[in-house]
């Protein structure tokens, strides 16, 4: 606990001279622009500012691409709500009832929340950081193939509470979204799957390019049927949440940033995994599930703080280990190993500077988000007066470039076209795209370990129900399965009743 | 029109042939493109990133990294193999240039006839790393308790036809050991999987890897190169260790599509060597685990048919598919 002190001093010596406090606040404020741009991602502005960062300190340069990509995560928010337009991959579900709010005239309501929402959410994660980062590593080296199905397994069971209407289309939608996570080369065979012959499907397709096509171009597409000349939502109400849903917002948020804080630290997890399960967690807590998806404040609340706190503890296995856990953790190797930085168990007691003045600077970064960011939304809630004809152009412009940029791919594009398109027909058709992005999300990964285990176990499937860990997760997964089929199919009945 | 056309026609000739009569004095008079088939932040990105800063101060224009990722590196590949010959457009790649051909996979260019090599820039040294749970200390040791567990061992590699596969089932061939293939993505799971103990054995890039040999999570046993270098240091080849014949040498190379003339060629080569012998160069690479090499053209023609050869013959024993 005091070395959990003297570091954090350390920290806080090394986060708070001149120079690293300009680079937090630089980091901080393109990672908020870069947030905003729908496509634009922290990967693509994180690569394009590395040769920036060799002639910075090595601490400065970390606490500066930090702050670009938990700043992403505050950012990332702003056109969920006000456009249905994800600027991140970890904002999609923001947008469910985010935008929601918006079109109630609560926007301001709605980026206050996520704002103070990933405040608060930093700011924990950024202590769990300091105080369990070796107790974390150990969860993150532990969890299995086994584990790591057994939990898919869990969050597809979830992913059906996040439809807003029929179970049968979410099903639906759940198990289109596995087919397309099908696409590419196949881990253990090295079959290229459902390429047809285009060299840039044996990579299978990229998250952001179906989120960016289903949510953005889809959204784009239906609008050109509503009548709209000038912006669409007059009213846009009052810039901070209110008290009463300031407390609505607190169990979610606090809700939010536990499940962030355990799945950030997981390789292949991350902030969208994070906001997703906070997400189909709130709504299955919630006493009127149906509030979801019409701008239930908690819908917000929960995602928003889960993915920064995600943001925070995905450096976990960067810091402790050396190993990545998403593409912008393998950019941050890259930039520690120019430095002659090899990130690795050492970084701790060879770097105390490095390693506890990123930590610092985090927290340092995520007040200043926040200082940054409330003020914004009046500017931000404006944006909604822009008329549609120069609006959409402008938006589709950015999320080209954004796509394009993820891999230099003109094929990206095209791609998030053609799923623009089927965005448009599954609004048409009442078909929700969220159960869609989480089958996709979810399917290669479920697929990978479900293999990988077995080949581990030498073909033995019993070893699901002997992992502790697997068998506590598939047996949640079973629970919840009966929790959700027994009163949807009587609330379904209903609905149907009703319609 | 038959005139304008023809007059067109001899502009054009005019222009191209006066840009290569132009040669290398010139060159570059405009940015040059460097293209890394490989996503941000690897080995081989450091490497043409910091080479073309290197480059851009020598020749006094930009030299733009550009990342085209995909498809095993085959789509960058292809990109830089059909761009125009000019000098402009340059690739810094892998060894992944050679063992995408020797999978048979379906490639739309040669590497070998569509490529003009300009020099093997660097070498990324690899460590045949084991996990404690195999016994012994020097490498006659280890592999005669891998041997005595048959099938009791797991090897990662970075996925089926990764190097790290390919290297892994030329030590298989050549040793006789038996393990089981546990394919993974990338050397970041490739560390998580032996260090939890779940897996055993595995190729890694030394430099990444030297944090767990040194903290005794993970043992080398040796580095798969053909001589020791000092970016591992003192570590002994496998060679060395007994494995007779084994060198595999996991290359970065500079590239320009064939047909780029000679002259540009060579000026290429010579600069690029010239900035592999600048201390500063070289210790920053060293810090990444990259040894600066910086060969002839010739001999980087060389290496590449040298090494198809290799891991044709390593894929072709092995029977390993990957399309």
């Amino acid at each position: 606990m005091s070395d959990v002190g003297t570091g954090l001093l350390l920290g806080l010596s090394v986060a708070l001279t001149a120079q690293n406090l300009f680079y937090c606040f630089a980091g901080a404020v393109f990672g908020t622009l870069v947030g905003v741009l729908p496509g634009v991602g922290p990967v693509v502005t994180i690569a394009l500012l590395l040769p920036v960062t060799f002639t910075l300190e090595p601490t400065s340069a970390l606490i500066m691409l930090s702050g670009i990509f938990y700043g992403a995560q505050y950012g990332g928010s702003t056109t969920s709500i006000l456009l249905n337009m994800p600027g991140e991959t970890s904002s999609v579900i923001t947008c469910l009832d985010g935008h929601a709010m918006a079109r109630q005239g609560r926007a301001g309501a709605a980026l206050g929340i996520s704002a103070i929402g990933s405040f608060f959410a930093g700011t924990v994660a950024t202590l769990v950081v300091a105080l369990f980062a070796p107790a974390l590593t150990r969860l993150a080296i532990a969890i299995g193939p086994a584990d790591y199905f057994s939990l898919m397994t869990l969050g597809l069971v979830g992913a059906v509470v996040l439809a807003q209407g029929s179970l049968l289309k979410a099903i639906a939608m759940v198990a289109l979204g596995l087919l397309l996570g099908l696409v590419g080369t196949d881990v253990n065979s090295s079959v290229a799957r459902f390429d047809f012959g285009v060299p840039e499907l044996t990579d299978g397709l990229n998250f952001a390019v179906v989120a960016m096509g289903l949510f953005g171009i889809g959204e784009i597409l239906t609008s050109l049927e509503r009548n709209v000349g000038a912006g669409h939502i007059a009213a846009y109400g009052r810039v901070l949440p209110s008290l009463a849903e300031l407390r609505q917002s607190a169990m979610a948020v606090l809700r939010g940033t536990g499940i962030g804080t355990v799945l950030g630290v997981l390789p292949g997890g991350g902030p969208s995994l994070g906001a997703f399960a906070s997400y189909t967690l709130e709504k299955r807590l919630s006493r009127e599930p149906s509030r979801f998806g019409r701008g239930a404040i908690e819908g917000v609340a929960a995602p928003e703080s889960a993915n920064n706190a995600a943001a925070q503890t995905s450096f976990i296995p960067l810091l402790t280990l050396g190993i990545p856990s998403n593409a912008v953790m393998a950019l941050m190797i890259g930039a520690m190993m120019i430095h002659g930085i090899t990130p690795g168990p050492q970084v701790i007691t060879a770097r105390p500077d490095l390693f506890w003045g990123v930590i610092a600077s985090m927290w340092v970064g995520n007040l200043m988000l926040l200082l940054l960011n409330l003020p914004l939304i009046g500017l931000w809630v404006r944006v909604l007066r822009i008329p549609y004809r120069l609006l959409y152009p402008i938006i589709l412009l950015f999320s080209c470039v954004g796509i394009y940029s993820l891999s230099n791919s003109t094929v990206d594009v095209a791609l998030a076209a053609g799923f623009g398109v089927l965005g448009y027909v599954l609004t048409k058709l009442a078909f929700e795209p969220a159960p869609l992005l989480l089958g996709f999300v979810l399917g290669p990964m479920m697929e990978e370990n479900l293999r990988r285990a077995m080949i581990m176990s030498r073909g033995d499937p019993s070893v699901f129900v002997t992992e502790p860990v697997s068998a506590g997760l598939l047996a949640a997964a079973a629970i919840l399965l009966l929790l959700t089929i027994l009163p949807t199919v009587r609330r379904g009945r209903e609905v149907a009743f009703q319609e | 029109m038959a005139v304008s056309r023809r007059i067109l026609f001899g502009a054009v000739l005019g222009a191209v042939l006066s840009a290569h009569a132009a040669g290398a004095q010139d060159y570059p008079s405009k940015p040059v493109r460097v293209v890394v088939p490989f996503p941000p932040g690897g080995g081989t990105d450091l490497y043409a990133r910091e080479l073309s800063q290197a480059l851009a101060q020598r020749l006094g224009q930009p030299f733009v990294v550009e990342n085209k990722p995909g498809a095993s590196a085959t789509i960058g590949t292809e990109l830089v193999a059909k761009a125009a010959p000019d000098g402009y457009t340059i690739l810094v790649t892998s060894n992944s240039l050679v063992t995408a051909p020797a999978l048979n996979r379906k490639l739309r260019f040669d590497p070998v006839k569509d490529l003009a090599p300009v020099t093997l820039g660097a070498d990324q040294p690899i460590a045949l790393a084991v996990a404690p749970a195999v016994k012994g200390g020097s490498l006659g040791e280890v592999l005669a308790d891998i041997k005595a567990n048959p099938g009791k061992y797991n090897y990662v590699t970075a996925g089926v036809g990764s190097p790290q596969h390919l290297t892994t089932e030329h030590l298989r061939s050549l040793t006789g050991i038996d393990a089981v293939h546990v394919p993974l993505q990338g050397q970041g799971p490739m560390i998580t999987e032996l260090i939890s103990g779940r897996s055993q054995i595995g190729f890694l890039v030394f430099s990444s890897a030297k944090p767990y040999f040194d903290n005794g999570q993970l043992r080398s046993v040796g580095i798969a190169g053909p001589k020791r270098t000092d970016v591992a240091p003192g570590q002994a080849t496998l060679a060395e260790g007994g494995i007779k014949d084994f060198a595999v040498q996991w290359w970065l190379g500079v590239l320009a599509p064939a047909g780029t003339p000679e002259p540009i060629v060579q000026k290429l080569n010579r600069e690029i060597v010239a900035i592999g012998s600048e201390p500063a160069f070289r210790s920053k690479l060293a810090a990444a685990g990259i040894d600066v090499i910086g060969s002839s053209s010739a001999e980087f023609a060389k290496a590449i048919k040298d090494d198809l050869a290799l891991w044709t013959s390593i894929v072709d024993k092995n029977g390993i598919e990957a399309k």
